[in-house]
């Protein structure tokens, strides 16, 4: 199945822009969301939100930005509208490099 | 198995130097070729040891977001060549020690006691993050909502393809459309 990422802007669109990141950083973070998620999604659904296992996979990402290794966990849709990956939820945790 | 070329390239040199270890053998006949191979060995050891530091430097300044999985992967092999090295630094270093006596000059020990403090040190740095990544994951704090109310939102046109949102912002636009 080909499938699209979506998001709603007002309330993802700003947690992405609220995790501080570079703009390099953003960029980044919005070509996983729409590559490598859909690209990866056969394999990614395997791995269900413990909450809404039903409803949601999730798709972790790590990468360093702004000398910050930074965690990005999003909650994805993959029931609602077929075809479509619904990014819902997102948690952003951040750790000094290792 | 990984197929990154750093695991690859630094397991495969830690293991040539094993080897050229291993083919000394328990030779108790000394001769100046092979004390000058045992003081050869431990220089590539410990340029081998300081250029696996230098690699996990120059990765921590990566810029490319990865799967939390494959970073794991990841660590949990780069720990395991941390482990071989550290293993083979303290193997070459008995065997120094035990050919010192009858070198003809003393080796030099203090290069490689540096360099297995600094894979020490190393293997401490990898485990905390690896530890943290596969930390279970504190539930998620956004407010429950019903598929039905999900469905009704994608049916209304309150989503935005990322596609689109990506070439708005790489042509300097804002995340969210103004």
């Amino acid at each position: 199945m080909k499938w699209h990422t979506v998001v709603q802007p007002p309330p993802m669109s700003a947690a992405i822009g609220s995790c501080g990141l570079s703009r390099n950083g953003m960029v980044m973070v919005l070509v996983a969301i729409h590559h490598s998620l859909p690209a990866q999604a056969e394999l990614l659904r395997k791995k269900r939100a413990p909450d809404e296992p039903e409803s949601y996979f999730l798709f972790r990402l790590g990468f360093a930005d702004r000398s910050v290794w930074h965690h990005l966990e999003f909650w994805v849709d993959d029931v609602t509208a077929p075809g479509f990956l619904l990014v819902k939820k997102l948690a952003h945790f951040v750790q000094p490099l290792p | 198995m990984t197929e990154n070329i750093l695991i690859l390239s630094r397991k495969v040199q830690t293991e040539a130097l094993s080897n050229t270890l291993d083919s000394f053998g328990t030779a108790a006949e000394k001769s100046d070729a092979l004390t000058q191979e045992e003081q050869w060995l431990l220089e590539d050891c410990v340029r081998t040891s300081n250029r696996l530091k230098a690699a996990f430097d120059k990765g921590q300044r990566r810029c490319t977001a990865h799967l939390i999985e494959d970073i794991h992967e990841f660590y949990v092999e780069f720990l395991e060549v941390v482990d071989r090295q550290l293993q083979l630094s303290g193997r070459i270093r008995d065997r120094t020690l035990k050919s010192s006596g009858t070198a003809l000059e003393p080796f030099d020990l203090k290069p490689l006691d540096e360099s297995i403090q600094t894979l020490i040190k190393l293997k401490e740095k990898v485990v905390s993050p690896c530890e943290w990544l596969i930390s279970p994951d504190p539930p998620s704090e956004a407010p429950h909502q019903s598929a039905e109310e999900r469905r009704a939102e994608f049916e209304r046109g309150e989503y935005e393809d990322v596609g689109d949102i990506l070439k708005r912002v790489l042509q300097g636009g804002p995340l969210v459309k103004e």
